[in-house]
């Protein structure tokens, strides 16, 4: 699992020094590394800090340069909004739309102060047909409305009194509730609810691979999230009063916020990871393990497993990071840098330092007082790789041997049962 | 006609001997010899992974060749991309894109040439070189940090241990070029080792590479200082 790379650099000599802050986020919808071979899809990754820069990458398939983008924002260039890299956007207006591997990147310097964001995605698929079915519906629905809000309006009235008078008021209320979170009214239930599915902006949504990073600078804080769902559903999204969906089903979710507070300098990370998520009308109820679970460990078969786990981490500096995994497999590491599989992964990190102070008394003329000492945080990553672990030809010729075998065998066995008959 | 079909009813009288006749036929229980039975359905299944197993082996031997034809389609692309205008506009806004071509490296004691990309993140290094992008641009003041491939995608610094002091490196931008003299031998440190680029207030140039060939356990590294400029900068 990748870890998020927000170092503190060293203490600066006693002296008057300005405000530094970095923060960084990174998401990956699917991670797989093989014995050194990686694959990566819908992946994003936003840094900001106070050069002033912003940075923001995203990709649909990593190894598809057509599915990249990337925005750089500083002094010079104050905003960076490159186009939607897409290898497949296909929309069929008001039916339905398919794009597939797509990424977006924007970055911009306001006031110095820099943001980054970033999304991509592996697939996505709109069904929009509702609207239409809606209108083909209106003049039915027009001759039917009065009756129908009267007749089901008194339906709901005699259900909510009868519910009271047997003592489940409760259960009447939170039906009420309900349907509250749809903008139905009890008594125009018909008109309000067409109402509600005219402000659904498709009939369903089929996302894969969601992921998206940002870092945010407002005059108070600094902001670092990421998030990342391997899947999610969403039935009738926009119906609720709040925007969400009807119902919606996620698989694999990640996310990590991390804050800086540019007023007393302190960082704070938080994290939230689910296997599944499902969410009826706005209420979440996410689905987790928890503590990764290890196995073998400090042997070469040492694996570790991820299923809905987290963790903040606080470094000496003060800067802070978070990691959240949807599914995290970490097998076999032992050997040759084995199996990583990460399934909605998501990391972000902040750190800094406020503008160090410095007085001059007048009771010791010259003599200087720095109030607070002063740190710069910058992002420091490795040194590029440009090699790899992996065996090929031992591997390779491996499978060879293995293949050749087992096809020898077979040849011989059905050789040796020929000869029988 | 009669002939052709006695011909065909003695065929198979006689395949129907060799399988061993009624006898034999009963005591398989009665079934057709050449119906598809569990067992030949894993022959089947064995067969085919054994034919999946050979393939996913020869495509792996070749994954280093492959990765090299892929580096070289890009290149193509990337050398064409250096000679547009809107690059090099791109370029003296410092705003060239991840991925995006920025220089040409020439080496000429290795048989270097390449174009390096904007970015060392993974997918930008399927160029086989690119620039780190917290250096200094190409030929600018400073430390100018760039990686490059070993053993896959194109292997342009799959050479860089044999360069010695006073080799030169060509960097040829879309606004200009410049030469560079390596300084030392070159020399090894740990990945995480990221002082080698470390900013200097003088013209200077880092080449990076993994180490040894085949594998990422560590990073070689070449020094070289500023020498002169080819073009106006």
């Amino acid at each position: 699992m990748s870890t998020v790379a927000l170092t503190a650099g060293t203490a600066a000599p006693a002296a008057a020094s300005p405000e530094a802050f970095a923060g960084t986020a990174t998401a990956q919808a699917l991670k797989l590394d093989l014995f050194g071979t990686t694959i990566t899809l819908g992946s994003t990754n936003a840094e900001a800090d106070t050069t002033p820069q912003a940075v923001a990458s995203g990709s649909g398939v990593a190894l598809l340069t057509a599915t990249a983008s990337s925005a750089t924002a500083n002094s010079t260039t104050p905003t960076a909004t490159p186009p939607q890299a897409c290898g497949v956007n296909l929309p069929l207006t008001g039916i339905l739309t398919l794009s597939l591997a797509c990424s977006q990147s924007a970055g911009s310097v306001a006031n110095s102060a820099p943001t980054a964001t970033a999304t991509s995605n592996i697939a996505a698929l709109n069904v929009g047909t509702l609207s239409l079915v809606l209108q083909l519906l209106q003049p039915i629905l027009n001759a039917l409305e009065p009756i129908a809000n009267s007749l089901i309006g008194s339906v709901l009235t005699t259900v909510n009194t009868a519910l009271s008078g047997l003592g489940l008021g409760a259960v009447g209320t939170t039906l009420s509730n309900l349907l509250g979170g749809l903008g139905v009214s009890e008594t125009q239930p018909v008109s309000s609810l067409i109402t509600a599915l005219e402000k659904a902006t498709d009939l369903a949504t089929i996302h894969v691979g969601d992921s998206s990073a940002g870092v945010t600078t407002s005059s108070g804080t600094v902001i670092a999230t990421s998030s990342a769902q391997a899947a999610t559903i969403d039935v009738l999204p926009g119906i609720l009063l709040n925007g969400g969906p009807l119902l919606s089903i996620t698989v694999g979710t990640a996310t990590t916020t991390s804050t800086y507070n540019r007023g007393t300098g302190v960082s704070t990370a938080a994290f939230s990871p689910a296997i599944l998520t499902v969410s009826l009308l706005g209420i979440n109820v996410p689905v987790g393990l928890g503590a990764p679970v290890s196995l073998f460990a400090g042997t070469p078969l040492a694996s570790t497993i991820s299923l809905g786990a987290g963790s903040t981490t606080k470094n000496a500096d003060g800067s802070v990071t978070a990691t959240a995994d949807g599914v995290g497999l970490d097998l076999l590491q032992g050997i040759n840098g084995g199996i990583s599989l990460d399934l909605a992964h998501a990391a972000s990190g902040v750190g800094g330092t406020v503008a160090a102070v410095t007085t001059t008394t007048t009771v010791a003329p010259t003599t200087t007082t720095t109030v607070k000492p002063a740190i710069t945080t910058t992002t420091l990553p490795p040194l590029a790789t440009t090699g790899s672990d992996t065996p090929y030809l031992a591997i390779g010729f491996t499978l060879l041997l293995a293949g050749y075998l087992t096809r020898r065998k077979l040849l011989a066995r059905r050789a040796g049962s020929g000869s029988q008959r | 006609m009669t002939d052709r079909l006695q011909r065909f009813s003695q065929n198979l009288d006689a395949r129907w001997a060799r399988l061993g006749g009624v006898r034999a036929w009963r005591s398989r229980g009665g079934r057709n010899p050449d119906a598809l039975t569990p067992r030949s359905w894993a022959r089947r299944l064995i067969s085919a992974a054994s034919v999946g197993l050979v393939v996913a082996g020869v495509v792996v031997i070749g994954w280093p060749f492959l990765t090299n034809l892929w580096q070289d389609r890009l290149q193509d692309r990337l050398s064409r991309q250096l000679k547009s205008q809107s690059l090099a506009q791109a370029y003296r806004e410092n705003r060239v894109g991840i991925g995006d071509s920025l220089t040409r490296i020439k080496i000429p004691a290795i048989g270097v040439d390449v174009v390096v990309v904007q970015g060392t993140t993974e997918s930008a290094l399927d160029a086989g070189a690119g620039h780190y992008t917290n250096t200094p641009l190409p030929c600018d003041i400073g430390n100018v940090g760039i990686a490059g491939h070993r053993t896959t995608y194109g292997k342009p610094f799959t050479n860089l241990d044999k360069l010695k002091p006073g080799d030169t490196i060509e960097l040829d931008t879309p606004v200009g070029g410049c030469v560079y003299t390596v300084a030392a031998s070159p020399f090894v440190v740990t990945p995480t080792d990221i002082s080698v680029l470390d900013a200097t207030t003088t013209r200077s140039l880092t080449l990076t590479t993994c180490n040894p060939k085949g594998s990422a356990a560590q990073r070689l590294v070449v020094h070289a200082t500023w020498s002169e400029n080819l073009q106006p900068v």
